[in-house]
């Protein structure tokens, strides 16, 4: 077998413009096909995320002038109780405010989160770390020194948050809102609702609205809304261009594919009288099927690993204007094997369409 | 080594059968250098091709040390064609995706023998061939004569018991073919079987037996001089194969 697969790459080699002009035409089509597919898994994780949510009302804030100094918080704790005040106490608030420390060995990054204790049933007085945050605290990297410290519950309040959000934080009272005022931007504050629970969710919308604009309305602007229906009235365009993307990636497969299997149906061809005289030495047919499916099948791999990676970097490095903002796009694990299952699947298929013209014709036919 | 009894070959093509050998009796002792002389279409390759299992016969028994051919798997055939037979064609039949030193090392390759050894046995072949300086050449690289030397190489590599060689002097000139000749009839020499077959009677005079092969069947045998014929050239040779 030693000597098969030697004999095979140098056959690679021999022919070493066309295999990389095959390869690279693997790699553009699967790394189209991946990274749109990559955009719809991530649209459709993020659907999934929203689905079904309790809170499914949330506030937006944005900067009206990004020219312009904000000088004053987008939210304040007089504001948060006003809030409360209008949605009868459902009101649920965090401000997740990034801390990053740095000392002589090494450097520290977590979220320091604020947070209304009485709905989370903590004790007062107390800060509570998360799992991933034992580093820093040993270090004595504390943002609250003046509390006690308190490891995080095991039976943290997943259903506002994932277990994972919270080992990397630090969770402290919202009182500090006060206090913290001047490092907490507009994007870390995140207020929902559950709109099942608000006895008139689109009157106490407004009222929030109306509000919030009169406190802060100079600088920010404020916006009450319904992320998964929002998602799903703003994806159907997002969903096109994916789409349109996607078939691309798959007619450039296609043509790949009639390519593929016209070019080695022709090399193999040439090559018969080759084969025919390793016949006649004594080859048996198990090792001329090797030898096709070994040279097939590296190409193949190699389109199939540069496209995966250039797609999967695409994915993370390039931004298409495709999605909506907000949407954590991300690598799918499973387009990547489906990726690789194509490729077995046109290794297979080709080696076997080349391999049965090469066996139907007896040895003495090949050589001569 | 080779006993033929009856032998038969027939070829179907359109509902038509076009019988090409008709009852081939023949024997070939080992260390014989035989010469199966015939005129284009008279059979002679065929009964080679049959003789080095690259093909199958359609009536008769073809006996290989004792073993029925018919009785041969694929996988059978391909090991015997591999450790106990080398062929030798008229265009060489180099493969032109490898050098010299590689195409000599594919019998050995297929036999499951290392790298090294590989690379080892095929230089020292090309040594005893005085060809060393086209180690690394390719075939477009080399002259005629120097293919089908490479080419005999490749055949002996595996050290087999037979050679098989289809016109092995076909595509080359008088003197490339005298030194192919001498180096077949050296390999005889050293204890190896050699089944040739011509259509070149001067050619044919390098064996130690003449087959003369005529519209599928034998039609004359044997270590003695043939009668000169209207419709046979002559052949005059002795044991020893040149005169």
């Amino acid at each position: 077998m030693e000597y098969v697969i030697r004999k095979a790459i140098r056959m690679l080699y021999w022919n070493r413009w066309i295999s990389l002009l095959m390869v690279g035409e693997m790699a553009l089509g699967m790394s189209v096909f991946v990274y749109s597919a990559n955009l719809s898994a991530s649209l459709k994780a993020e659907e999934m995320r929203l689905e079904g949510r309790r809170m499914d009302m949330a506030l937006e804030i944005s900067v009206k002038n990004v020219q312009e100094v904000q000088d004053e918080p987008s939210l304040t704790l007089k504001d948060y109780r006003k809030l409360q005040e209008i949605t009868g106490g459902k009101t649920f608030l965090l401000v997740d405010i990034p801390q990053f420390f740095v000392d002589a060995k090494a450097s520290y990054e977590f979220s320091l989160v604020l947070a209304d204790y009485a709905i989370l049933d903590l004790e007062e007085g107390c800060s509570y770390w998360g799992a991933e945050t034992e580093e820093a605290l040993a270090a004595g990297m504390n943002p609250v020194p003046g509390l006690r410290i308190r490891r995080m519950p095991k039976q943290f309040p997943g259903e506002y948050l994932e277990k994972s959000y919270w080992d990397h934080c630090v969770v402290a009272p919202i009182a500090y809102m006060e206090e913290m005022a001047g490092e907490i931007a507009p994007g870390f504050v995140h207020a929902v609702w559950d709109s099942a629970e608000l006895p008139d969710a689109g009157r106490m919308s407004g009222q929030i609205e109306e509000y919030l604009q009169r406190e802060h309305g100079g600088q920010y602007v404020y916006r009450v809304y319904l992320p998964e229906a929002e998602l799903k009235n703003n994806s159907e365009k997002v969903k096109v261009s994916i789409r349109v993307l996607n078939h691309a990636g798959i007619l450039i497969l296609a043509v790949f594919f009639v390519g593929i299997l016209s070019i080695f149906q022709l090399l193999f061809e040439r090559r018969k009288g080759g084969y025919g005289v390793c016949l006649a030495c004594g080859a048996s047919h198990k090792q001329i099927l090797a030898e096709i499916f070994t040279e097939i099948a590296v190409m193949n791999l190699a389109g199939t690993v540069l496209g995966v990676a250039a797609g999967w970097i695409a994915t993370y490095a390039l931004d298409a204007r495709i999605m909506i903002g907000g949407i954590k796009v991300r690598g799918s694990f499973a387009v990547a094997g489906i990726a690789f299952a194509a490729c077995a699947a046109v290794t297979v298929f080709v080696v076997f369409a080349v391999y049965v013209r090469l066996a139907e014709g007896k040895i003495v036919e090949q050589i001569q | 080594m080779i006993l033929c009894k009856d032998l038969e070959k027939s070829y179907f093509g359109k509902g038509v059968e076009t019988k090409v050998l008709k009852g081939v009796d023949l024997r070939i002792d080992r260390g014989e250098f035989v010469c199966i002389y015939g005129k284009s279409g008279s059979g002679k390759s065929t009964l080679l091709i049959i003789l080095g299992l690259l093909d199958e016969e359609t009536g008769g028994t073809y006996r290989l040390d004792g073993m029925d051919a018919r009785h041969l798997s694929k996988k059978e055939c391909a090991r015997i064609r591999n450790r106990k037979m080398g062929f030798v064609f008229q265009s060489y039949h180099l493969i032109p995706e490898l050098n010299a030193l590689e195409n000599i090392m594919v019998p050995l390759g297929y036999a499951g023998k290392k790298s090294k050894e590989r690379k080892k046995a095929a230089r020292r072949l090309l040594g005893e061939f005085g060809m060393e300086r086209l180690e690394k050449k390719y075939i477009s690289q080399m002259s005629g004569g120097e293919q089908q030397r490479i080419a005999i190489a490749r055949a002996i590599a595996n050290a087999p018991e037979i050679l098989f060689a289809d016109e092995p002097t076909g595509n080359l000139d008088q003197e490339n073919s005298r030194v192919v000749m001498e180096l077949l009839q050296k390999l005889n020499r050293n204890g190896m079987t050699v089944v040739m077959v011509t259509h070149d009677t001067a050619i044919a005079k390098y064996g130690t037996r003449v087959i003369h092969v005529e519209d599928g069947k034998i039609v004359e045998k044997g270590d003695v001089p043939l009668s000169g014929r209207a419709d046979s050239c002559p052949i005059m040779y002795t044991h020893s194969g040149i005169p």
